[in-house]
C-alpha cells in the first residue's frame, strides 16, 4: 500500500499491484457467474424434424422383419419381392438422373452390381450356414442385430456411440442370420438384396432427401400395416413405440427445455474458442 | 553334416537309443575319471542285457512269442483305423447333440476318412516288408538288451500313430486360420484394423464394398468355427493319449540307460 491509497486490484497480471499473483476479491469470484450462457433453445419444428429421422430408421426396420415374414410364410414370391425392388431402385434412379452426373449414377450402379454378384454367389453357402440352429436362436440374434444397428445408426447427431460401420455390419448381420431358415438359395438371396436396399441405399437416399415428420408418419403407418397382416399383437406394440418416438418424446423435450439451468463462470476449464 | 543325421535319428526311438549309448562310450573315453565311467557303463550294459533276457523269457512264458508280432501289429492297425472311422461317422451325425453345421461336418468327415482309406493301403503294401524284417531279427529279439527292445516297441507304436498326428495336424491348421480370419474381420466389424507397422489397432476407412464383403464372410466364419472347433478338440485328445504311451516307454528307456551312470 503506497501513497495512502489502497490499491485497487486488476485483473492483469503484468502490472505488480503489491497483491499476490493468485490473489482473487471475495466476492468477485461467485459474482461473475453466468446462467444459461449460449443456451440453443429447439423450436417445435426442430424437434419433430429430428425425431423423424428416427422413427424412418425405425419403420424401416420394421418393414425389414415384416418382409421377412412374409417371405418366410410364403405370403409372397422371391420373384415378385426381386422385381418390387427392382422397380422401386430404377425409379429412385430416375429420379436422381435429374440431379447428379452419370459418372456418379454410374458408379452406384457399379457397387449395386458387385453386390448383387457377391450375394448370389455367397447364397448357396448362406442358406445352408445356421441349417442345424433352432429358430428362436437365430430370431434372437437377428432382433440383437437389428437393436444394434438401430442404436449405432447416425441420426444427424455426433456422439460416441455413433458409428457407421457397427451399424450397417450389424444389419448385413442379422440378415445373414434370417437368411438360413429359408428352404430355397433364391429366397436367401432375395432376402440379401432387400437388406442391401434397406439399409444401403435408403440411408444414402435420406441423407439427400431429409425426411420432415409427415412422411416419416407416413412410413411408420405403412410399416405397421405391413405388421399387422402377420403379427398383429406386435403390431399394436409397434404402433405405439412409434408414436412414442416421432410425437409424445419431441413435445416432452420442447417442454422440458423451459427447465434446463447450466451455470458458467470463472472456475471452467479455459477452451480455446 | 553329422548333426543332421544325428537329428532324423532322435525322432526314432531306436536311432535315439543308438545315438546316446555311442555318446555314453565316447564320454567315457574322453572324461577324466574313466575308471568311474567305465564300471557305470559297464553296470548299466550288462543290466540292460540281463533284464530284457529275463522279461522276454517271462513274456515268452505267459505266451506272446516273436512269431506273433507281425500278427498282433495288423490287428491292432486295423483295430485303430476301425476305431478312428467310427469317431469320424460319430461326429458327421449330430455328435453329444451338438449343433455343428452339417454340410462341413460331411465335408471334413469325407476328407479325413479318404485319407484313413489311402493310409490303409500304404500301409498294407509296406506289412509284408515289415513281417519279412521281423521274421528275420525273431531269433535275435531273445538277446537284446530291456531299452532295445522298448524302443522297437515305441517305434511301432509311433508307426501306427502316424495318422491320428496327421489329423491334429490339418485340424489345427483349418481351425487356426479360421479364428484369425474372425479376429480380422470382427476388427473391421467395428470399423478398425491392424497395423502392422506400429503394431497396433488403428480406425479404418473401409468402403462400403469391405464392409458388406467382409460382414458376409465374418458371419459365415463364425457359424462354421463351431464345427472345426469340434474336430479339432476331438483330434487334439486322441493326440494328446497318443503322445502320453509314448511319453511312457520314453521315461522308461531314459531310466533305465541313465541312472546308473547318474549315480
Amino acid at each position: 500500500m503506497e501513497n495512502g491509497r489502497k490499491n485497487q486490484w486488476r485483473k492483469v497480471l503484468y502490472e505488480n499491484g503489491g497483491f499476490p499473483d493468485n490473489y482473487t476479491p471475495p466476492e468477485s469470484f461467485l459474482a461473475a457467474i453466468e446462467r444459461n450462457k449460449n443456451l440453443r433453445l429447439y423450436t417445435k419444428r426442430e424437434c419433430f424434424q429430428g425425431a423423424a429421422i428416427v422413427g424412418r430408421e425405425v419403420s424401416l426396420v420394421i418393414t425389414f422383419w415384416s418382409l421377412y415374414v412374409y417371405l418366410s410364410e410364403s405370403l409372397i414370391n422371391s420373384e415378385q419381392l426381386l422385381v418390387a425392388l427392382l422397380l422401386v431402385v430404377t425409379s429412385g434412379y430416375l429420379y436422381h438422373l435429374r440431379n447428379y452426373t452419370y459418372s456418379v449414377l454410374l458408379s452406384g450402379l457399379k457397387t449395386t452390381l458387385f453386390f448383387l454378384t457377391v450375394g448370389f454367389a455367397l447364397s448357396p453357402v448362406l442358406f445352408k450356414l445356421t441349417d442345424t440352429i433352432s429358430t428362436d436362436t437365430i430370431h434372437t440374434m437377428s432382433v440383437i442385430g437389428l437393436v444394434v444397428h438401430t442404436f449405432t445408426q447416425n441420426y444427424g447427431i455426433h456422439g460416441p456411440l455413433v458409428s457407421k460401420s457397427i451399424s450397417l455390419n450389424s444389419a448385413i448381420f442379422s440378415t445373414v442370420c434370417l437368411a438360413s431358415r429359408f428352404p430355397t438359395h433364391i429366397m436367401a438371396f432375395s432376402l440379401l438384396c432387400l437388406a442391401v436396399f434397406c439399409f444401403l441405399l435408403v440411408p444414402m437416399w435420406s441423407e439427400v432427401y431429409v425426411p420432415n415428420p409427415l412422411k416419416s408418419l407416413l412410413s411408420a403407418l405403412i410399416s405397421v400395416c405391413l405388421l399387422a397382416r402377420v403379427l398383429p399383437n406386435y403390431a399394436v406394440l409397434a404402433a405405439v413405440f412409434l408414436i412414442l418416438v416421432q410425437v409424445i418424446c419431441p413435445l416432452l423435450f420442447f417442454h422440458l427445455q423451459s427447465y434446463k439451468q447450466t451455470i458458467h463462470g470463472p472456475w471452467d476449464e479455459a477452451s480455446l474458442d | 553334416m553329422l548333426a543332421k543325421v544325428r537329428q532324423i535319428l532322435n525322432r526314432t526311438f531306436i536311432g535315439s537309443y543308438v545315438a546316446n549309448r555311442v555318446d555314453q562310450v565316447r564320454t567315457v573315453n574322453t572324461k577324466n575319471g574313466i575308471e568311474k565311467q567305465a564300471i557305470f557303463l559297464a553296470i548299466s550294459l550288462t543290466a540292460d542285457f540281463c533284464l530284457g533276457t529275463v522279461i522276454f523269457s517271462c513274456v515268452q512264458q505267459s505266451g506272446y512269442s516273436p512269431q506273433l508280432l507281425p500278427q498282433a501289429i495288423v490287428n491292432s492297425t486295423e483295430s485303430t483305423v476301425e476305431n478312428l472311422k467310427l469317431i469320424i461317422s460319430w461326429l458327421m451325425q449330430n455328435p453329444a447333440g451338438l449343433k455343428l453345421n452339417s454340410v462341413l461336418s460331411r465335408a471334413l468327415g469325407k476328407f479325413f476318412l479318404y485319407h484313413i482309406h489311402l493310409w490303409v493301403t500304404y500301409v498294407y503294401l509296406l506289412i509284408p516288408a515289415l513281417i519279412d524284417l521281423l521274421q528275420t531279427l525273431s531269433p535275435v529279439f531273445h538277446f537284446l538288451p530291456l531299452s532295445l527292445q522298448l524302443s522297437i516297441l515305441g517305434d511301432m507304436l509311433s508307426v501306427l500313430c502316424v495318422h491320428v498326428f496327421c489329423f491334429y495336424a490339418y485340424a489345427r491348421r483349418i481351425t487356426y486360420s479360421q479364428i484369425n480370419g474372425c479376429i480380422a474381420l470382427a476388427r473391421l466389424f467395428a470399423g478398425k484394423k491392424y497395423n502392422p507397422l506400429r503394431k497396433r489397432v488403428d480406425s479404418a476407412d473401409a468402403s462400403l464394398e469391405h464392409l458388406f464383403v467382409g460382414t458376409m464372410v465374418f458371419t459365415i466364419l463364425l457359424f462354421l468355427l463351431p464345427t472345426s472347433l469340434t474336430f479339432f478338440l476331438v483330434f487334439y485328445s486322441l493326440r494328446l493319449s497318443a503322445m502320453l504311451g509314448l511319453e511312457i516307454i520314453r521315461r522308461s528307456i531314459w531310466l533305465i540307460q541313465w541312472l546308473p551312470c547318474q549315480s
